[in-house]
Parts: C-alpha cells; sequence; structure tokens
C-alpha cells in the first residue's frame, strides 16, 4: 500500500455526490481538495462545507490545484470527461462519477481490510502476551498454593522426616532433580535425610553425605566430619520418577542453608544426576520453601523443648507427694496438681482460672488463704482435716502456705502444699494404746506380786522367821527395783515419742528442794553422809511440771548418794545467766567423780560408767537420760561438771525464770470503731465465745482503754472521723507500752490497700468488711494464741 | 458394825490379796471379776466402799462408775479407782466418772488403806483437786 495521498477535486455537487464527499473523506489516502458545482445550493456544497472542503461555484478554478492527482465528475457525460481532460495536466486521472463510486467501494473494502488486518496483528499480539501473563500466573499460583500447603502442613505436628518427604514430592513437581537432601545439625549431632523415588547407590550416599558436611562447614566456618553424620534414606513415591540415580554421579548441587535469626540449623538441597540449569523462578522456588523448612524447623525444636519441660514439670508435680495448689494475685487458681484432685476430689478443669471465692472447694482450703492473706508473715501451718467431695475420704493434713513475690518484692500469689499425715497420726495414736497396754500388762501381775510378798512379810499372814524375813526382803527390794524400771522405761517411751505434756504451774524451787532433801535425810543418816543445802534468796518462781522437776532433783541426789562413800552433798540453788533470767540447781558431792572421757556418755540411755564401781550402785542407766529430756522439755539445759576422778563431782540444771503475770483465763479484747451498732454485734459474738470485751467509739477513746485495760487483743476500725485506724495504730506501735499488742484492723471491701498500709505500719493483720463472724473468731484465737 | 467393801477387778490374784489384807483389817470384803456382777452386787449387798479397776475386758471401769454414779440406789458409795497408769489424761478422767480418789498399780499397802480409811471416814465424795492425794 503506498502512503501516498490522492489529492481529489470533485466536479459537481450533487445529491449523488454526498455519500461520494463523506466516504473520501473517510479514506485516508485521500484528500479532497475541492467541491465545484456551478448551483449555489447544490447539497454537495453545503456537505463539504461542514467538512472544511473548500467550495467552488467555478469548476476551472478547482481545477488550476497543482497537486490533483484525480477529479471526478459527476455529470455522467462523456463529453464533460473530455472537456475536462484538457484543463487539466496529463497525469491527473478523470474518473466519472461511476467508475469513483467502485473505485471507492473497492477502496472502503481495502480499507476495511488493512483495519481489521491490523487490529487482528494487536489482538494476537496482545493474546500471546495474556498467553504470558497467564501461565506466568499459574506458575504463581502453584507456588502460592504449594507454599500454603507446606505451612499448612508445617503448623501441624510433623515428623521431621516426614518433612523431607513432602518437601521433595513438593520440589519434584516443579524442578526434576533425583536426590533431595536434608542435613542436619543439633548439638554437634549430625542427621542427613536423603529422599528419592528409587534407592539411592552407596556411592551416591557418600558423595552426598561428603559434600553436604563440607558446605554445611563452610558456612558454619567449622569443621565437619561427614562421617559423623548419621544417614537415613527414605523411598517415596513422588512425582515422576528420578531416572538420573541409575547414573550415581553428581552433575549439579544446589544447596540452600537454614537458619533462623542467623542460628544454623543445617542445609538442604538438590542433587541433580543429570545437566540441569535451574531457571530463576525454581531458584526463588527453592530459596523460598528453605525459609519455610527452617522456620518450622525450629518451631519443632522450640515445641520440643516446651513439651519436654513441661513433661519434667508434670513428672516433678506428679511424684510431689503432697498436694499443691497456687493462687495468683487476683486470687484466681493457677496450679493445682494431680494429688490435689485425689485430696480434694475435684477436677483441674473445673477449677483452675477461676476465682476461690466462687469456686466449689473444701472451705478449710479457703479458709487457709484466707488466712495468709490477713497477716504480715510470709509463712502459715496448720494441720487441717479434709474430706474429698467425691469419694468421702478423710484425710488429716499438714498445711504450709508461703506467699511468691516477684523479683521486685511485690506478692504475685500464694502456695499451698499439704502432706497426708493421717498415718502419722494413726502412728501416734497406736504409740499412744501400746504405751497404755504395756504399762497395765507389766504393772498389773507386779502388784499382786507385791502385795503377796508384803502381806507376808509385814505379818499380815501369820509370823515369819528371820531367815524368811531376810528372803522376802530381798523379794521385796526386786519388785521395787523391777517397778522402777518399768516406770523408767515408760517414762522415756512417753518422751520419747513427744507424748509427755507438762503441767506448768508457779514453782518455787527452794521449797520443792527443801521437800526433796527431807526425803534423803534418813537415808543420809544411814550413809554417815553430810546432807547439805546452799539456797539463794529471792528466786523467783519458775513456771514448771512440779513432779517431774522433783523427779529429776530426786534423780540427781540419789546418784550423788550412789557415788560417794563418805563426804557430803550438797544442793545448792541461785540465779544463772548476766540477765537473770534462769535458775540454777545444782548436786555437788565430794565422791569418786567423772573422767573427762566419761562427760559425753553420761547422759545417753543406758551408759554407766565403770560396772566395778557402779555394782554397787542400782539404777536402770536410764535416770539422766530422763532427766536431761524433761530439763530441756522445759526450755532448760542440764550439764556435769568434775575435776577428775577421786575429786568430786556436781551435777547442775537451769530453768528458765519468766517474769510475766500468769495468764487469766479470759482474755480481754477491745473493739474500736465509730459505728455503734457493729461493736455491739462484735462484743455480743465475741462475749459468747468467752471473751470480755470493752468498746470504743473513737480513736481517742480507744487510746484512752487501751492504756487503762491493757487488753489482750485490739480490733481497730480504719475508718474513723478525727483520728483514723493509721494514726491509733502508729501510736499504739510506738509506745512500748502498748506495742506488744496484737492489733487486726478492720477495712471494706474496696480498701484491701488501706489494710496492707496498716500492715506495714505494725498491724499484726487484718479483716474485710464485712466479714464472717467464723472468721474473726478465728483470726482472733490465732493472734492471741502466738502471743502466748 | 464392820464396814463391807466391794472390790470389782478382773485379776483373781490381787483381788484375792486385797481381799486377805482387808480382811486382816477388819473390814468385810466381796469380790465380783466384771463390771456386770460388781454392778449387780452393789445393788444387793450395798457395800460402804467400791474399790474398782478401771482397765477389765468388756465393760471398763470407767464405764462400771458411771453406771454406779447414774443409779440413785448406788451414787452415794464412795469409789476408788485403780490403774496402772498416772497421767494427767486420766486425772481429768477419773474426776469427771466422780470417784473419790484412785491408787495407781502396784501400790503401797499403807497408802491403799490411808485411802479406804479416809473414803469411810465420813469424807465427801466431791473432793476433786485437795482430794487426791495420788502421787
Amino acid at each position: 500500500m503506498t502512503d501516498k495521498i490522492i489529492n481529489v477535486a470533485i466536479i459537481g455537487a450533487g445529491e449523488e455526490a454526498v455519500p461520494l464527499i463523506r466516504t473520501l473523506t473517510t479514506l485516508q489516502n485521500c484528500k479532497i481538495l475541492g467541491v465545484a458545482d456551478e448551483k449555489k445550493d447544490a447539497p454537495g456544497l453545503a456537505v463539504a462545507g461542514e467538512l472544511g472542503i473548500k467550495t467552488y461555484l467555478d469548476f476551472r478554478e478547482l481545477l488550476k490545484q497543482k497537486e490533483l492527482n484525480l477529479v471526478i465528475e459527476t455529470s455522467g457525460s462523456g463529453s464533460f470527461a473530455s472537456t475536462l481532460e484538457k484543463l487539466v495536466s496529463p497525469n491527473v486521472k478523470i474518473m466519472d462519477w461511476a467508475s469513483a463510486r467502485l473505485s471507492l467501494v473497492l477502496a472502503e473494502e481495502r480499507e476495511r481490510l488493512l483495519k481489521i488486518e491490523s487490529s487482528y496483528k494487536l489482538t494476537r499480539r496482545y493474546s500471546a502476551l495474556l498467553e504470558e501473563a497467564n501461565t506466568k500466573l499459574d506458575g504463581k499460583l502453584l507456588e502460592l498454593s504449594l507454599l500454603n500447603e507446606t505451612s499448612k502442613s508445617f503448623s501441624s505436628a510433623f515428623d521431621r522426616r516426614n518433612v523431607a518427604g513432602f518437601i521433595f514430592s513438593l520440589l519434584r513437581k516443579k524442578i526434576d532433580f533425583c536426590v533431595y537432601a536434608l542435613f542436619l545439625s543439633e548439638d554437634q549431632n549430625y542427621t542427613l535425610v536423603l529422599i528419592s523415588n528409587g534407592s539411592i547407590p552407596p556411592e551416591l550416599r557418600e558423595e552426598i553425605s561428603l559434600r553436604m558436611a563440607d558446605r554445611y562447614a563452610k558456612y558454619i566456618k567449622e569443621p565437619v566430619d561427614a562421617k559423623k553424620v548419621s544417614i537415613i534414606e527414605k523411598i517415596v513415591q513422588g512425582p515422576g520418577k528420578a531416572e538420573g540415580l541409575r547414573e550415581p554421579a553428581i552433575k549439579n548441587l544446589c544447596t540452600a542453608a537454614l537458619a533462623v535469626l542467623e542460628k544454623p540449623l543445617g542445609m538442604m538441597g538438590m542433587v541433580f544426576c543429570k545437566e540441569y540449569n535451574l531457571t530463576s523462578d525454581e531458584e526463588r522456588f527453592f530459596d523460598i520453601l528453605t525459609g519455610q523448612v527452617a522456620l518450622f524447623i525450629e518451631n519443632d525444636r522450640i515445641k520440643q523443648a516446651i513439651t519436654h519441660e513441661r513433661n519434667q514439670l508434670e513428672s516433678i508435680l506428679k511424684s510431689m507427694f503432697g498436694a499443691l495448689l497456687v493462687i495468683n494475685e487476683k486470687r484466681q487458681l493457677i496450679l493445682i496438681n494431680s494429688v490435689t484432685e485425689i485430696f480434694l476430689g475435684v477436677k483441674q478443669g473445673e477449677i483452675l482460672g477461676r476465682d476461690l471465692n466462687e469456686v466449689i472447694l473444701q472451705d478449710e482450703i479457703k479458709e487457709l488463704f484466707h488466712i495468709i492473706r490477713a497477716q504480715r508473715s510470709e509463712f502459715f501451718s496448720k494441720e487441717i482435716q479434709l474430706t474429698n467431695f467425691q469419694n468421702g475420704i478423710t484425710r488429716i493434713c499438714k498445711a504450709n502456705l508461703a506467699k511468691v513475690h516477684d523479683h521486685l518484692g511485690e506478692v504475685i500469689g500464694t502456695v499451698l502444699i499439704l502432706h497426708d499425715i493421717t498415718k502419722e497420726k494413726e502412728v501416734d495414736r497406736m504409740k499412744t494404746e501400746f504405751i497404755s497396754t504395756t504399762s497395765h500388762e507389766l504393772r498389773t501381775p507386779l502388784a499382786s506380786i507385791k502385795e503377796a510378798v508384803s502381806l507376808i512379810f509385814d505379818e499380815t499372814a501369820g509370823e515369819v522367821n528371820a531367815n524368811q524375813r531376810k528372803f522376802l526382803d530381798i523379794a521385796t527390794r526386786n519388785i521395787n527395783r523391777l517397778s522402777e524400771l518399768i516406770n523408767s522405761l515408760l517414762d522415756l517411751s512417753k518422751i520419747e515419742s513427744g507424748k509427755i505434756e507438762l503441767e506448768r504451774s508457779k514453782v518455787e524451787i527452794n521449797a520443792l528442794v527443801l521437800e526433796v532433801v527431807e526425803n534423803f535425810s534418813r537415808a543420809a543418816k544411814e550413809k554417815k553422809l553430810a546432807l547439805k543445802i546452799s539456797l539463794a534468796e529471792g528466786l523467783p518462781q519458775v513456771q514448771a511440771d512440779r513432779s517431774k522437776i522433783n523427779h529429776v532433783l530426786t534423780n540427781l541426789v540419789s546418784n550423788a548418794f550412789k557415788f560417794v562413800q563418805a563426804g557430803t552433798v550438797t544442793v545448792s540453788t541461785g540465779f544463772y545467766g548476766a540477765d537473770k533470767n534462769f535458775i540454777e540447781v545444782s548436786v555437788g558431792d565430794t565422791g569418786i567423780g567423772i573422767e573427762k572421757k566419761d562427760f559425753e556418755k553420761l547422759f545417753q540411755k543406758f551408759q554407766q560408767l565403770d560396772s566395778s564401781l557402779t555394782r554397787r550402785a542400782s539404777g536402770t542407766g536410764l535416770g539422766l537420760a530422763i532427766s536431761k529430756q524433761i530439763v530441756e522439755l522445759h526450755a532448760g539445759k542440764i550439764w556435769a561438771e568434775s575435776e577428775g576422778l577421786g575429786k568430786g563431782s556436781k551435777f547442775s540444771f537451769i530453768l528458765p525464770v519468766i517474769y510475766e503475770e500468769a495468764k487469766m483465763e479470759k482474755k480481754n479484747i477491745l473493739v474500736i470503731d465509730d459505728e455503734p451498732d457493729l461493736c455491739s454485734t462484735v462484743k455480743a459474738r465475741l462475749e459468747a465465745n468467752g471473751f470480755n470485751v470493752l468498746t470504743a467509739l473513737s480513736g481517742q477513746e480507744g487510746l484512752d482503754k487501751v492504756k487503762e485495760y491493757k487488753p489482750d487483743l485490739i480490733i481497730l476500725d480504719l475508718m474513723m472521723p478525727v483520728m483514723d485506724g493509721f494514726e491509733v495504730c502508729q501510736r499504739l506501735k510506738k509506745d512500748a507500752l502498748t506495742s506488744a499488742i496484737p492489733v487486726v484492723v478492720l477495712t471494706a471491701l474496696e480498701q484491701e490497700e488501706a489494710a496492707k498500709k496498716a500492715l506495714s505500719i505494725g498491724a499484726e493483720g487484718y479483716l474485710v468488711k464485712p466479714f464472717e463472724q467464723e472468721s474473726l473468731l478465728f483470726t482472733i484465737r490465732e493472734f492471741l494464741k502466738r502471743g502466748d | 458394825m464392820s464396814k463391807k467393801i466391794l472390790i470389782i477387778d478382773d485379776e483373781p490374784d490381787l483381788s484375792a490379796l486385797l481381799s486377805f489384807r482387808l480382811e486382816a483389817h477388819g473390814f468385810k470384803v466381796i469380790s465380783a471379776l466384771d463390771g456386770p456382777t460388781g454392778l449387780e452386787k452393789a445393788k444387793s449387798d450395798k457395800p460402804d466402799l467400791i474399790l474398782l479397776d478401771l482397765m477389765m475386758p468388756g465393760m471398763d471401769g470407767f464405764q462400771a462408775a458411771k453406771i454406779l454414779k447414774g443409779d440413785p440406789e448406788t451414787n452415794e458409795i464412795p469409789v476408788i479407782v485403780f490403774t496402772a497408769m498416772a497421767s494427767p489424761e486420766l486425772r481429768q478422767r477419773v474426776s469427771e466418772i466422780r470417784a473419790f480418789d484412785y491408787i495407781t498399780k502396784p501400790f503401797d499397802p499403807k497408802d491403799l488403806l490411808e485411802k479406804v480409811k479416809k473414803a469411810l471416814g465420813g469424807g465427801d465424795e466431791l473432793r476433786l483437786g485437795a482430794g487426791y492425794t495420788g502421787s
């Protein structure tokens, strides 16, 4: 097609010319130079004018145009055409309307065809591009869906070997390689997992192992011995067949390091046994997968570590033979162990995460948490009885509670541990029973023997001669000895099993000494020994078990008598200690004395020193052991002194003196609260429980009453007008005369902080209003007990 | 008229020995080997004093004492109990059953006679505290 423009002149602008004009205008290679018609109103002229084509009334003018190539005349007469020929240059073609029309139609057609051809070419070009794009998109979609699959699979529990198999399948969908190698390093243990469609020849395996280890070593820059790598091979039905295995030689190895946050985990690689050039797309896909695999492996590692630790913790919790309950600072149960479930008959799922007050739990347990919260100190212990909700089994438990702090010292929770001591209590009870039974079984026949002998001896059953009397005397003495032995054994066994309870009363030591000495005066005369006393004046009374101390003193004096041939036994009393807070009682003798080496043995059971000397002395060897136990139960001490053999000895013991006044039976409690109603209800309740109660309606009144009546415990409301509880508490704690009186503050529910503040200025505990009367009583009893 | 003493004790030996001694001192003695028999004899023979062993099989001394003290026919008779073990708990329990006094085995005959005489000598049963001469 030539690009040459054909310049056209149209002669004759009648009706027929109009379509011609219009059509010509649309043709790209035609330009209408002008349209001529002698008639002014010829329609073609108007149209030409609209289209911006020059119009002429005189056709000769139009024909003068130099560039003219074609003239179309519409007369249809041949003669006109020849006229026109003479007017134009010879290379201008003259065409009549009909021919023009035909040419036009042909030209139109051609134009149309050209357009179609060009648009067809465009479409082809576009569709080619589209096709390309489509393919790319498909590829991307495949990638994405594969990645999606992998990440889903990775997030579930997936064995590492299965991972390798999975990756193999994924990669094989896109890339034609032979073996997938996954090299993992874990604490100097190296594993190589090889996945392929067929079995891998050993030399190939070796080579892969060497190369992977080598590359990994280069990556972490430390030597990795390929022989230390344990190889795991797996054959997987992957897509396609990795035929290259038949010629086992690595032609190409594409590897990528597996790492998370710069921590090396291993390497993965594709082994090619034939020539293969990876496209950038394939490389990128492999890369993305590598990242995924690395993340998966690391996550798996972390999961395993967590599982391991959790299992450890669970084992520890399981093997604890105590029940464990932990609450956080919001009073929610955050941890219980399986033993707790057994003791209480609850299930973890039922109570974990729930508030202590709302959950169904034994009252005794809730009470324990309540108490430790209301007190200042960190620890609390109590024996409680617990019954399982489900099976009704009752246990006696020792409960130990402790507050838990974070590194800043804030209380973040409380731990409760319960130990089942039901068996111990049972054993205790059995011991007591045993002692009582044995006691009876031993003493009853002895009583009969003694009485029978006695009846004969004192001649109630008739006269006895001298010999009979002698033998009866022997019998009596040995009965007494046996009786003493039984007593000592039972005493000792009672003491050792903790069964002894001291009956304390106020004891005048000097008076006691005189009593005991009196008992020995006859024996002293018989043995021709001097029995002296040296008693200090003004000794305070001691709180002691009179009969037991009597026992100790008697033991010491009787020992002195045993080991003295001739001489003196002296019993003395006096103060002991710089602060005079002990009373000392000593029994000294001028007897055989004690060697240094024997001092240790003295107070041990069944020890007697040097049988030759003691053959004359009777005794069980238990006396001093028992005395030691008794003295130590009184919080005292017992010891012996001697300069050596033949130089006599001195046995002493000390007992603590308590200067305080004896406790009154009824405790006095002072309630300080500005609410008269509260005062009266609390007073009524406490009095019903055996306390003396005083009340005060203001801080000042409270302070006055404390000074006047010296109560044993103070209940103090914090919110009071004029002088509030804080001030009262501060003043009480600052004054030495009142600081020892336990103070329990009362606070409203929203003001626990205030209560904690009170604890920090010295209050012993707090109760939150509204409180149960039981809590009040319990708290009061606890604090009163501690004061003792 | 000599005083009558009832001994309730499951040990026949001891019972025999005690009877002998007490009779030698001019008392009349009847005995029973268990609680129920003892209670019967207390009602039928109306003794002036009962010596009661605490540890007996079947009905023990505590139960027997409770019944004796609960029965208007017998609650006036003073009771002295025998026991192998003295302890604070025991003393508590003994005062609960309103016994006159207690004696530990093996006993001192002099001690026994003293207590018997005291119990029969118009002594008040309810002498708790001061009434206890046991060691």
